[in-house]
């Protein structure tokens, strides 16, 4: 069985905007998706209608073979779901809101303290569990909002842009916490991103996504390789001996590699023996950036960075 | 079915905590809503009992008043509490109560109930008030039964969720902060002066008579005056059953619409 099933969905808001055209695709079981683009793109709208907080224009939706919107009972029984906004009440302290959100997925009394304290250890914020969350750093509400979405057991555990607006630093504790939990419950995990990085280090599968379609889906070794080989670029005094598809211009010397790594000291090595002078050798890996330009037509930043800064922004004066 | 069932009053229940939690952590919330219906009391009131120019039969004006001073303390924070929920719509919180196993009618009721929760801790603050005042201070004479008195608590929990329901309905409806808030006050002056809380009934034109009558307040102020002044509770069946109906309507209406919040 998928974990989820999308099938030619189309959101259209006010009878004029489109914002999903068309999307379709399967999530395997026990992966990490990644739904990777520019604010705008549609990521979100798709992860609202996953999680049954939107209905489609047109199309079908099913989670863990349950159709939407006939078993959205089921569904919301099945998935935890962390959305973009913060979510965890900030009026409250975080044991507060866990022992809230326990409730509303059935546990009562003792068992759902219990679970509660478990959820506060396991996320590394025993100590701050009596505080109120308006008292949290960005990278702790996250890590809240992950354990709250986690108090059911979900199979399938959805994230829109679970890193938005944090520092370097909480952005690797909040992906460590999605990591760790990924490989101790089995569960699917899905989310959304505008960072290359991210996608890159967390997914097993990405969707490019662009103005309400999705470009191309892979693996990120697979999008990389579609984006081109890597390249050893040498700097070089004198002339180089020939390389197969190999460039050189103004003293560079780029060869194209499929193991950049592995070649480098026998390239490195060839020069040498000719008699070259080497002043300074490096490589130059295809990234997922390279992916994004290749299947999109233009770099990710250059397309949403107004409205990123200004989502950010307001992310950060709620947080104040 | 049963289980069900006892799952989704457990769901609005776990609501009404979460309210109650909120208030908790903001106390001075209460004190600074509870000045307005006093000053009420104090100014209006006592000015008004001066001249003696509302028919008010037996009972001083003061003592007429009093349980329309506690429905405006209860109406003025339930009518308000839309906003409430179209500020939770913009954090991600009503999101992730969106997306709980919740049926949207708990929700709804959750929330109608969660404004009730706050117009109790109002209602004790202007109730204590009330009685303390009415100890020889001012010329208030209460019904001197405190069965009577507590019996006002389920009352204002009915009110209060019957103007919460209106005022999520205009969220479902309008969906900006902006835009509930002035329909919100559109509404509270209307339906406060069309009640029988600071004159009764007969006192008003032909046409706010007939306004009153479909006014769920005036149902609540007669509950109130019952109990706080009168002690007949003659009216009472039929002020509980249109509360309870307008209730119903409003949960059923909200719920339909609720889907609306996050378009």
């Amino acid at each position: 069985m998928k974990a989820i099933e999308i099938r030619d969905i189309v959101k259209v808001y006010n009878k004029s905007v489109k914002a999903v055209d068309g999307v379709s695709f399967d999530v395997d079981e026990g992966i990490v998706f990644g739904l990777l683009g520019p604010n705008g793109a549609g990521k979100t709208t798709i992860i609202k209608m996953i999680v049954t907080l939107l209905s489609m224009t047109q199309g079908h939706v099913s989670v863990l073979g349950h159709a939407r919107p006939k078993e959205d009972y089921f569904i919301r029984n099945c998935i935890g779901y962390v959305p973009q906004d913060v979510s965890s009440d900030a009026a409250l302290t975080g044991y507060e809101n866990l022992l809230i959100s326990a409730k509303l997925y059935g546990h009562r009394g003792r068992a759902a303290k219990e679970m509660c304290e478990a959820i506060l250890h396991q996320l590394g914020l025993w100590e701050a569990r009596d505080r109120i969350v308006k008292t949290y750093s960005g990278g702790m509400i996250r890590k809240l909002e992950i354990g709250q979405a986690m108090v059911h057991d979900p199979k399938v555990l959805i994230l829109d842009e679970p890193t938005i607006g944090l520092d370097p630093v909480a952005r690797k504790q909040v992906w460590a916490s999605i990591r760790e939990l990924k490989d101790r419950t089995k569960m699917t995990v899905i989310i959304t991103t505008h960072y290359m990085e991210e996608a890159d280090q967390l997914c097993d599968m990405i969707a490019i996504m662009s103005i309400g379609k999705i470009a191309v889906i892979g693996t990120p070794t697979e999008l990389k390789a579609s984006a081109g080989t890597g390249s050893i670029v040498l700097e070089i005094k004198g002339t180089p001996p020939e390389f197969p598809g190999a460039r050189f211009e103004n003293g560079v010397l780029t060869i194209p590699s499929d193991d950049c790594a592995r070649e480098l000291p026998s390239c490195v090595a060839k020069v040498a023996s000719s008699g070259c002078e080497i002043l300074s050798a490096r490589i130059k890996e295809v990234t997922l950036e390279d992916a994004f330009v290749k299947h999109v037509g233009t770099r990710i930043d250059e397309m949403d960075q107004w409205s990123s800064v200004r989502k950010t922004r307001k992310l950060a004066r709620r947080m104040a | 079915m049963l289980s069900r069932l006892k799952r989704e009053i457990y769901n609005i229940l776990t609501i009404v905590e979460l309210e109650a939690r909120r208030l908790r952590h903001d106390y001075a919330d209460i004190a600074v809503r509870s000045a307005q219906p006093i000053v009420w009391l104090l100014v209006f009131g006592t000015i008004m009992s001066q001249r003696a120019v509302i028919p008010t039969g037996d009972v001083s004006y003061l003592t007429f008043v009093a349980p329309g001073v506690l429905a405006q303390a209860v109406l003025f924070v339930a009518i308000f509490f839309g906003i409430m929920l179209v500020w939770d719509r913009d954090s991600g919180n009503l999101a992730k109560l969106l997306v709980a196993p919740a049926s949207r009618i708990s929700l709804v009721l959750g929330k109608c109930f969660s404004a009730s929760v706050r117009a109790i801790a109002q209602a004790v603050v202007v109730l204590t008030i009330i009685i303390i005042l009415s100890f020889g201070i001012l010329d208030i004479q209460l019904f001197s039964n405190p069965i009577y008195i507590l019996l006002t608590i389920p009352v204002v929990i009915l009110i209060s969720a019957v103007a919460a329901g209106i005022s999520i309905l205009f969220a479902t409806i309008f969906r900006t902060r902006e835009r509930v808030m002035g329909f919100g006050q559109l509404l509270t002056l209307p339906l406060f002066f069309t009640s029988s809380a600071l004159y009764p009934i007969t006192w008003m034109p032909w046409y706010l008579q007939w306004f009153a009558k479909i006014n769920p307040l005036t149902y609540g102020v007669d509950l109130l005056r019952g109990l706080m002044v009168t002690g007949d509770l003659s009216g009472a069946p039929l002020d509980f059953a249109v509360l309870v109906g307008y209730l119903i309507v409003l949960v059923l209406a909200c719920s339909a619409l609720f889907r609306r919040m996050m378009e």
